[in-house]
């Protein structure tokens, strides 16, 4: 039951880079939290003041109600897997992951039982003689994992472990490590910028930019319920259109949105007086919850189509807007054709001026 | 025409070692004679050397001065490497500038007040006045190489020690030393050579021939008279101090290449 605790940490580099603001931040015991964001972002930063490997300027970090804001990396019972994978390159896998039991002077039978036992679980058996540059780049990645799961940590942290792999074994070792997480007893930290390992491994997903939480949730909240465009464009690919719009009318919460690109106007319930009747607003909805339909709300505009197989891709435009709508296969369009869209009313998300997203959830 | 360039150059600076070597080979009656191929093998001035002056404790002389400057340099260059290279702390970049300037003295310069600190250490006279003296010169390069080395292990290796629980020792010991290997040896082999050549310091700092290292012996060889010049025996005395350097130089070539060219380009 290790849960990680952030309480008011701020972190600044050199008394003048502040990576960090004030941050306040809850990640449950024995679930694995996803830190995403563009780089800069300061997720890496938090992962190592997790770890202990970054001094945290002013405020506390707990992990299972245990201060260890102060604590050197190896009293926090955390464990980590590094992007570079950073194996000792003079030792065999065998002393890779036997080397912090040896520091922590464990028996030499205990060291030999625990490591067997981490090899069997990632099928290192016949590595465990051979050096990291003998290794294809996956098995140095289980290794990697191996060295930190020997140490049977309360919580494990990743650092963007999947950076550094080609396209095709990116996604075994995604799910090597979905597996390993299911027989795992550990609070898991992951960081990466793939929104594709966001969803796919995540209980909850925490979005940052320049230091501060914009949203935490669970994947599928953060996509059908982002709090602002910055959210709404980070998860999801192709990523959110966002469409250039003016309040037309507004009656109680249902406000009436039209403007350039559109056939009709679209109604949406907003949280009350978040605009009033003539305001710029910004439309926000999904590539997939498009659909080409006679006697829809916009005019699309198209301008190049890719062709998936299982789906389509068409690029074009609303209005002043770039926007793309994901399609089952469909004929090929010529450039410049003009189509009608309908959109999925449910999925219609409202940006006001400060890119808050004031659509009212609760009503769907 | 390109090989032809390098059999001249090549030609240029082994000649000198030739004709020591055939020199030495040479009987004192004949040795102003000059003769490209040696007539006749005369190895008397080998064995005279020996016999003459104390030029066995000479060579041991030098053996503890250079490999007590050695271990001592790269032990100090790698904990001060480490540090420099490793641990952010202010005024590191002048630190590192000053280590540096220390070695742009001409030795000439440093003399004097060297002296006088080896005499009040009571080091006057013996092989410890050397070594510490040697580290002057030696030191700063050490110490520049290995930081920059050091420099480029990554950050992310170090962590993960650090994670796995090492202390900075540890850390250094188990960790980077082992991956140090290309560049101690350079560093090493370079300061047992300035170290096993040194003429000016060795000559001050040594009063009495049981004290004194090679190339001071060698310098101050002479002959039955003050007529006679002992050339012969100067020329044996020289060809014996180099070899050890050229075996040393031969088994680590490998090393001191790849040693001196780490991190000149990004691998």
């Amino acid at each position: 039951m290790s849960e990680v605790v952030f309480e008011n940490v701020t972190k600044i580099y050199s008394g003048k880079t502040t990576i960090i603001p004030k941050i306040n931040l809850r990640l449950p015991a024995n679930e694995l939290t996803v830190f995403v964001g563009p780089s800069g972002c300061g997720k890496s930063t938090l992962l190592k003041l997790i770890a202990g490997l970054e001094e945290t300027t002013d405020g506390k970090i707990t992990i299972g109600g245990r201060d260890v804001t102060y604590a050197p990396p190896a009293k926090r019972g955390i464990a980590m897997v590094f992007q570079s994978y950073a194996l000792y390159p003079h030792m065999t896998v065998f002393e890779n992951m036997a080397f912090a039991l040896q520091i922590a002077k464990s028996s030499k039978e205990e060291i030999r039982n625990r490591v067997s036992e981490v090899a069997r679980i990632l099928q290192l058996g016949p590595l465990l003689d051979r050096k990291p540059r003998q290794l294809s780049g996956g098995q140095r990645q289980r290794v990697a994992i191996g060295r930190a799961l020997v140490r049977n940590p309360d919580v494990f942290l990743l650092d963007e472990p999947l950076s550094n792999l080609d396209a095709a074994l990116r996604v075994d070792m995604r799910i090597e490590i979905a597996k390993i997480r299911q027989s795992l007893n550990a609070t898991m930290v992951y960081v990466t910028h793939d929104q594709v390992e966001a969803m796919t491994l995540a209980d909850n997903i925490v979005v940052l930019r320049a230091g501060v939480v914009e949203q935490m949730g669970p994947p599928l909240e953060i996509y059908h319920k982002p709090v602002n465009k910055f959210v709404a464009g980070f998860l999801g690919s192709p990523s959110m259109n966002f469409i250039e719009a003016k309040i037309e009318s507004v009656q109680g919460d249902i406000v009436q949105i039209g403007g350039e690109g559109f056939a009709k106007t679209l109604a949406a319930k907003v949280k009350p007086g978040a605009f009033k009747s003539g305001d710029r607003a910004l439309l926000g909805i999904r590539p997939e919850h498009l659909s080409i339909e006679s006697d829809g709300e916009l005019q699309f505009v198209t301008s190049l189509q890719e062709q998936l197989g299982d789906h389509a891709l068409i690029y074009g435009s609303v209005g002043a807007s770039k926007c793309t709508i994901k399609t089952s296969p469909t004929r090929a369009f010529k450039a410049g054709e003009s189509l009608s869209l309908k959109v999925q009313a449910d999925e219609v998300h409202v940006f006001d001026a400060s890119e808050k997203n004031v659509v009212v959830f609760e009503a769907r | 025409m390109l090989w032809l360039f390098v059999i001249v150059v090549s030609a240029f600076s082994l000649f000198p070692f030739y004709w020591a070597i055939v020199s030495s080979l040479k009987d004192p009656s004949t040795m102003f004679q000059v003769e490209y191929w040696p007539s006749a093998l005369e190895w008397s001035n080998y064995s005279s050397i020996f016999k003459e002056q104390p030029f066995g404790k000479n060579i041991w002389n030098s053996i503890l001065v250079a490999t007590s400057t050695v271990l001592l340099c790269l032990f100090v260059g790698v904990l001060a490497a480490y540090s420099l290279a490793r641990v952010e702390f202010r005024g590191r970049g002048l630190l590192l500038a000053l280590i540096l300037a220390v070695s742009m003295f001409p030795q000439v310069a440093v003399l004097s007040g060297m002296f006088e600190l080896v005499k009040s250490m009571g080091l006057y006279n013996s092989w410890g006045g050397l070594t510490l003296s040697y580290m002057i010169f030696t030191l700063p390069f050490t110490i520049w190489l290995l930081t920059t080395f050091m420099r480029q292990l990554p950050r992310e290796l170090e962590q993960a020690a650090i994670v796995d629980g090492a202390s900075s020792w540890t850390v250094l010991y188990r960790v980077f030393l082992p991956l140090m290997g290309p560049s101690l040896v350079t560093t090493g082999l370079l300061s047992f050579i300035a170290a096993w050549n040194e003429f000016l310091f060795a000559l001050t700092f040594t009063l009495t021939a049981d004290a004194r290292t090679v190339p001071v012996a060698i310098g101050l060889i002479s002959g039955a008279s003050s007529f006679e010049s002992p050339w012969g025996r100067i020329m044996a005395a020289s060809v014996i101090v180099t070899v050890p350097l050229v075996v040393l130089v031969l088994i680590f070539q490998k090393s001191i290449v790849s040693g001196l060219t780490a991190g000149a380009v990004k691998e």
